[in-house]
């Protein structure tokens, strides 16, 4: 799902700081216990559409190894539009949820 | 801003490309250097991060996606590619481009003639609520103008009308200038100018009064003889003017651009009140039954144009109640079936010009249509070549939404093309049809224009027959599915329906062919042999009588004015008529011994020609028996006439002519008259049978608007100026107009229309041939690169260039010939239509037939030969080797 990327994007910058795609990657897999993989394939585009959409932004910079990458940072309109896919998300859980239990 | 910065990263698409590069290359290497950290060795490090990092492709096109407006390069792209297409084969490309551009072009110039004619609003004021009133009858003309006393009924009954007026025109005779000069005079019933919604911009328009009789005359200037005439003078209202010999009044000025002249022999350039005399506005009076006005209507706001219709039908009816005796006619007073009518005035004006547009539509219509066939064949053979390539790019995960994009940016080129050469070709036609209507009517020319609507008729047909044609080819791409054409690369060879398509291409060209073939004849056998009369050293030139002069008085003058220009000794006869030529029926007649029942009268119709003495000497048309008009034959003296001889051999075969009883003569005109003399027969116009034609002395028929026609000796043109000077020395203020040679005047007002028409269907013809030809050089190109494989193996195992040429071309050449018998088939059929409407028209010519069969045949072998000789040209052995 789209939004899902977007939301594990966004949520993952918000509370890292800046950051260039590959740790994005692995941050996900690492907290998720590897349940949850970003195929570099989507990431890319991804972080592309976001910052021309204004959620994030991007410049090149150098790494921890002193290799030039392209680091990624969240912006106002990012967190805002982080709040709503949070809210969405959970109450998309939440139905789930409920529909196991109760249906 | 956003879609901005995304519109000019099409052009730093390297720039992007390297970054996303960068950033991937990054990625994987930080993977690699993890993958080193947990101890592979480094080769697995590599594949395991490539891998690990997926279809780099998809992350590139993707990230350009977000990046870049896809849509530009991507019309690029598909631009590149549909020009490579063309590379490939240049001439088959270009050939269906202008083709369709040809069939959008007609089209669109075709709609120019109906938007003038039918379309755009007439310019007048709430145009849509003018209407005109006619008389009509079951036998005889199909429409004419009411009487003046039925207008007057209707005015009075008729609960329709805002306004209910009428109009005719006159030569009037202007003073105060170099030399007497001539205008055009609308003789305006009172409300015609405010019917029609027009404000004076100087003056005002007439009132009641000025039409009473007794009143001192009046007149609004047009604004084309204001400003020629008058110096666009400011303070013109309050001068006079000397009008027909009168110090007139100048009451008002109209604005530039209004005209109705429609139905005028020429412009118009004043307008006069038209007189409510008795002569005209009673039942019983001398001119109360000429039918030679134009009513014009206005109807009330939110009266339907049937309603009006209604009304008028029914106070017609209660008019012929009332007036029985005026419409019964003949011996046995018969019902002439009277009936009023009210039309659109926009219908009244084009009804002569339907003909022609719905004859030009249907040519525009199958020229488009068989040009759209053109293009689906290109695109066939286009798609079906393309199949691999759309094969291999879905399976490689191009969306399907990509894919109908990619097309839709193909048709949009194609309608660009085909809009921007139509546009071009609609301006050529335009041309064209303009001369045409110039000749037929100069309203119709003049708003035969390429303007807004026409460029966006001609920008939508482009698009729609471009999307049309591309969906054919998506229809093909879409079957059958990708990976089985992959898997399948020999591609079918072409099928019965292309071929079926190209027949029908044929037969429409063979029909449009024959069919102008069979109007040019017609000229050429309109034209033929011996006319009767020659217009050698003549010149006609136009006299009206000035006004002072009545009656009796008018013949005299013109008699005088033959007398002084006798003596010129150049001159080798003149005569006066008021018509150049009888060259059309303008009477009913009756012969004594003749039936003179109702239907026989009005069948009966003959040329009536009022002439003077020397009227067959000038033309050169012989007196078989008997003798012409002397100046014996006037006013007070028996009447007179001379037959033709179609009317001699049709009503006294074999007998004695001369002094035989015959009655002619329209309203006040009738009369019966004594022949006196037989002359031969002069070719009617636009028909091949000899009409009956009866003349009559001037000097007995007053009449003050003539023509005088001049025959000089040979070789030595007589100088106008001393046929003016001569003219004046009787009349010094007598005005002389619209002179020409008299073979000039005929052009113009037989032969040039439908040798206009000939031109455009001919030019229509001529692109339905090309358009065709393209067709089968098009197919047949397509089988030869489709089976290239299998030709090149054939002559390789020892087939023959004949056996390589009748394999490419065979069923082409079959199905052309289908073709052409569908086609001359329907030519055939179709010459009926043509024969109703044009005279002249032969049944069928068999020679004509035959020369577009084998002109047809000619042009289909030379569209096979190209590509077959092209097939033969490649060497087999490397054919073979590199597919």
């Amino acid at each position: 799902m789209q939004g899902t990327l977007d939301l594990l994007v966004l949520r993952t910058l918000s509370t890292g700081g800046t950051m260039h795609g590959y740790a994005i990657t692995e941050r996900v897999e690492q907290i998720s216990r590897d349940v949850l993989r970003i195929e570099a394939g989507s990431l890319y585009p991804a972080l592309h559409r976001m910052e021309e959409a204004g959620w994030v932004r991007s410049e090149w910079d150098v790494s921890d190894n002193n290799r030039r990458a392209r680091f990624y940072t969240i912006t106002g309109a990012g967190r805002r539009r982080l709040a709503e896919e949070e809210d969405h998300w959970t109450r998309l859980t939440g139905a789930v949820e409920r529909v196991l239990r109760l249906a | 801003m956003r879609v901005l910065r995304r519109l000019l990263n099409v052009w730093r698409g390297r720039t992007l490309a390297r970054d996303f590069d960068d950033e991937i290359a990054f990625h994987i290497e930080q993977r690699i250097d993890a993958n080193l950290r947990r101890g592979l060795p480094r080769e697995d490090a590599i594949v395991e991060a490539q891998r690990h990092f997926g279809s780099v492709i998809r992350a590139r096109e993707g990230m350009r996606e977000a990046r870049v407006a896809e849509w530009i390069p991507a019309f690029g792209r598909d631009l590149r590619v549909a020009l490579r297409m063309a590379r490939r084969q240049p001439g088959l490309a270009a050939l269906t481009m202008i083709t369709l551009s040809l069939g959008v072009g007609a089209t669109a110039s075709v709609f120019a003639l109906i938007d003038g004619m039918l379309i755009r609003p007439l310019p007048y004021h709430d145009a849509d609520r003018l209407v005109t009133v006619g008389d009509t009858f079951r036998t005889g003309p199909p429409r004419t103008g009411p009487t003046i006393p039925e207008l007057l009924d209707v005015r009075a009954a008729a609960t329709v009308f805002d306004g209910l007026s009428w109009v005719d025109w006159r030569d009037f005779q202007i003073g105060g200038g170099t030399e007497p000069a001539r205008v055009m005079g609308a003789r305006a019933e009172v409300a015609l100018l405010q019917v029609l919604g027009v404000t004076p911009t100087l003056g005002r328009l007439f009132t009641e009064a000025d039409a009473t009789p007794g009143q001192p005359p009046v007149a609004i200037l047009t604004d084309g003889l204001w400003r020629t005439n008058f110096a666009a003078d400011a303070a013109i209202v309050g001068k006079r003017i000397v009008l027909n010999g009168l110090p007139t009044e100048v009451v008002g000025v109209l604005p530039a651009g209004f005209q109705f002249d429609f139905f005028a022999a020429d412009p118009v350039d004043l307008y006069v009140p038209y007189p409510m005399i008795a002569a005209y506005t009673s039942r019983t009076a001398e001119f109360a039954n000429v039918r030679r006005v134009i009513a014009v209507g206005r109807l009330k706001r939110g009266v339907a144009q049937e309603q009006a219709d209604a009304e008028v039908v029914a106070v017609a009816r209660r008019i012929e109640a009332d007036h029985a005796d005026l419409y019964r006619i003949g011996a046995d007073r018969r019902d002439v079936g009277f009936a009023m009518h009210a039309e659109p005035l926009q219908r009244t004006l084009f009804a002569g010009s339907e003909r022609t547009a719905t004859l030009l539509s249907t040519a525009a219509a199958l020229l488009l249509l068989i040009a759209c066939v053109n293009m689906g064949q290109f695109l066939l053979a286009h798609a079906l070549e393309r199949r691999t390539e759309i094969a291999v790019r879905s399976a490689l995960g191009a969306s399907r939404v990509r894919l109908v994009r990619q097309l839709a940016a193909e048709s949009l080129v194609l309608a660009a093309i085909a809009a921007a050469g139509g546009l071009l070709q609609a301006e050529g036609f335009i041309y064209l049809l303009r001369m045409y209507s110039m000749s037929q009517d100069p309203f119709v020319a003049s708003r035969i224009e390429l303007n807004g609507s026409v460029a966006l008729f001609t920008i939508g047909t482009a698009a729609v027959v471009a999307s049309l044609c591309n969906l054919v080819a998506l229809v093909r791409w879409a079957r059958p599915a990708p990976l089985h054409a992959l898997a399948t690369r020999e591609l079918a060879p072409p099928t019965r329906a292309r071929y079926v398509l190209l027949a029908g291409q044929v037969a429409v060209a063979v029909t449009f062919l024959a069919i102008t073939g069979l109007l040019v004849h017609s000229i050429t056998r309109l034209n033929a042999g011996d006319r009767g009369y020659t217009t050698d050293d003549v010149i006609s030139l136009r006299l009206r009588a000035v006004a002072r002069l009545q009656g009796p008085a008018v013949g005299e003058m013109y008699r005088r004015y033959l007398e002084r220009l006798r003596a010129i000794p150049d001159i080798e006869a003149v005569a006066i008529a008021n018509a150049q030529l009888p060259l059309f029926p303008s009477t009913n007649f009756a012969v004594d011994g003749g039936r003179a029942d109702a239907a026989t009268l009005s069948a009966q119709r003959a040329a009536y020609t009022i002439i003077s003495p020397d009227y067959f000497k000038t033309l050169g048309i012989p007196v078989r028996s008997g003798r012409t008009f002397t100046d014996d034959d006037r006013a007070g003296r028996p009447p007179v006439a001379i037959v033709n001889e179609e009317m001699a051999h049709t009503f006294w075969p074999g007998q004695q002519v001369i002094g035989r009883q015959v009655r002619a003569g329209e309203g006040p005109r009738s009369a019966l008259m004594t022949v006196v003399g037989v002359v031969g027969n002069v070719r009617p116009a636009m028909q091949l049978e000899p009409i009956p034609q009866v003349y009559v002395s001037l000097l007995q028929q007053p009449e003050p608007i003539v023509t005088m026609l001049i025959r000089s000796r040979q070789g030595r043109p007589v100088p106008l100026e001393s046929i003016k000077q001569a003219v004046w020395s009787v009349t010094p203020d007598q005005p002389l107009f619209d002179v020409r040679l008299l073979s000039e005047w005929l052009t113009t007002f037989t032969a040039e229309p439908r040798r206009s028409l000939a031109v455009l269907l001919g030019s229509g013809a001529l692109l339905a041939v090309f358009i065709s030809g393209a067709g089968m050089f098009t197919l047949v190109t397509y089988v030869t690169v489709r089976r290239r494989r299998e030709i090149a193996l054939r002559r390789a195992i020892g087939a023959g260039v004949r056996d390589v040429v009748r394999l490419v071309s065979a069923p082409t050449i079959r199905w052309t010939c289908v073709g052409l018998l569908v086609g001359l088939v329907a030519a055939t059929s179709g010459s009926g239509i043509l024969r109703a409407n044009f005279a002249g028209v032969a049944p069928t010519e068999p020679a004509l037939l035959a020369i577009v069969s084998v002109l047809y045949l000619a042009i289909g072998c030379a569209a096979v030969w190209a590509p077959a000789l092209s097939a033969l040209r490649d060497d087999p052995a490397e054919i073979l080797r590199s597919e």
